[in-house]
Formats: C-alpha cells, sequence, structure tokens
C-alpha cells in the first residue's frame, strides 16, 4: 500500500497535501482529495455529537466496514479551511479511528473513504452552541 | 512549551487500542493576540506516525481543524503484551517529538 511508509520525516511530510489543506471552500477540497472521481453513499459510519457545546474540540469517531479502506478523510463543511485531516489505514489497523476537531460554526461533518471498491461518504450535520476558533 | 505525549496501549480480545494525547498548540494562524492585535503564526502538527515494535502501522496528515492538544485514539489487530508502541509527530516549524507506550494486557 502507497500510504505505509518506513521512514517518518522523508515521506510522511512530504506528501502533505498543501492545497487541499490550504482550500477555502469545501467543494474544492473534498474534490481535491477525492481526486475529482465518484464517491457513493454508505459504508461509514459517524459518531459525533449532534449538539457540540464547545466548538474548539469535537469528540468524533469514523469508522467503516468497507474491506481493505486505504483511507478515512475528514471535512468539516464550514470551517475557514474545511479538510481536517486524512488517516491512512492499513491491513493491522481495524478501520476506525477518533479524533478531537474543531468546528466554528454549526456544520456537516463529512467522512470520505477510499477502498478498492470505490470512494465512499457520510455526513452529519453538528450543532455548535459556541465556536471553536477554526 | 511542553511538548510531552501521553499514550497508553491496552490490549483485550486480540485488539491494542491506542489513545495519545500530545500537547501542542495547533495555532490556525488567523487568530490575533487580543493585547496587541497582531496575529499569532501557524503553528500546528502536520504529521503522525505510529509505530508497533518499530513497524509502521498508522500514518496520518493533520491541518489546522485538529484541536489543540490533539487526541488520537485507534485499534491495532494483535499485538502482545509488552510491545512497544511509538508516536511520532512533526509540526510546520520542523518541530518533532514522540511518546512511547508498552502494550498491557488488560
Amino acid at each position: 500500500m502507497g500510504a505505509l511508509m518506513s521512514g517518518f520525516s522523508g515521506n510522511l511530510l512530504a506528501q502533505w497535501p498543501a492545497a487541499s489543506f490550504d482550500s477555502k471552500a469545501f467543494d474544492e477540497a473534498f474534490s481535491l482529495v477525492s481526486a475529482g472521481a465518484e464517491v457513493k453513499e454508505g459504508h461509514i459510519t459517524i459518531d459525533a455529537p449532534q449538539i457540540a457545546d464547545n466548538g474548539a474540540s469535537v469528540p468524533i469517531v469514523i469508522s467503516t466496514d468497507l474491506p481493505e479502506a486505504e483511507s478515512i478523510s475528514i471535512f468539516v463543511e464550514k470551517n475557514p479551511r474545511p479538510f481536517i485531516s486524512t488517516i491512512y489505514l492499513n491491513d493491522k489497523l481495524e478501520s476506525s479511528v477518533s479524533l478531537r476537531v474543531k468546528m466554528r460554526e454549526t456544520s456537516d461533518l463529512i467522512a470520505l473513504v477510499k477502498s478498492p471498491s470505490g470512494q465512499f461518504m457520510a455526513r452529519q450535520t453538528v450543532k455548535v452552541t459556541a465556536g471553536g476558533c477554526a | 512549551m511542553s511538548k510531552k505525549v501521553k499514550i497508553r496501549a491496552t490490549l483485550k480480545d486480540g485488539i491494542t487500542t491506542v489513545k495519545a494525547i500530545i500537547s501542542h498548540p495547533m495555532e490556525t494562524g488567523s487568530r490575533k493576540n487580543k493585547e496587541t492585535g497582531e496575529i499569532i503564526p501557524a503553528h500546528f502538527i502536520q504529521a503522525v506516525e505510529v509505530t508497533l515494535n518499530e513497524e509502521v502501522v498508522m500514518d496520518t496528515h493533520w491541518g489546522t481543524g485538529i484541536s489543540k492538544n490533539p487526541y488520537l485514539s485507534f485499534q491495532i489487530k494483535g499485538g502482545a503484551a509488552g510491545d512497544s508502541v511509538v508516536l511520532t509527530w512533526t509540526d510546520n516549524l520542523g518541530e518533532t517529538g514522540s511518546g512511547e507506550a508498552i502494550v498491557k494486557a488488560k
């Protein structure tokens, strides 16, 4: 798998996708990360609060039942920079990851999973009562 | 500034759960210092890599949308009590940090 690298500060940092992270529009960021290819719905579970009291730290868990999933990418649609992270999976990992993200305002949280059977996405709205400095 | 990584790895039912908290400001570069009005420069972790007994098990890229003092948790298939799990991060200013956990059976 291409994402599995041996040397740290070499490959992984060099491959940091600057254009995607710098993008200020969700549609553009999503298109960059998904490489403009077809994205279907399903096979992803987003576990996030429906209401977040503190937008500076919203706990999320993203899981997928897709076999041989290669990566999980996370977006917050209305953040100033919507692309949050990509986690690169491999056969040694369970296909689930927990993180805490910043949300400036009420927004959809979007997860994109790449797998040999294609790309899939899911979204969930999180209502933010006190925004975080995203 | 403290650059600690708190990391724990617990083995249960053949799965090793890793939980980590990294001390890091995760500055977006768009916040202002309230007293001086100056913009606080971006300072955020870009890459995190985790190894199990020196073999890479997870890589991730982060942007400024990850919360301050980032939390990360995931599960590794297998693992054994006494195995070494090491998390290493690098930020946009070239700073790095790491932390190690020895897998404990639950």
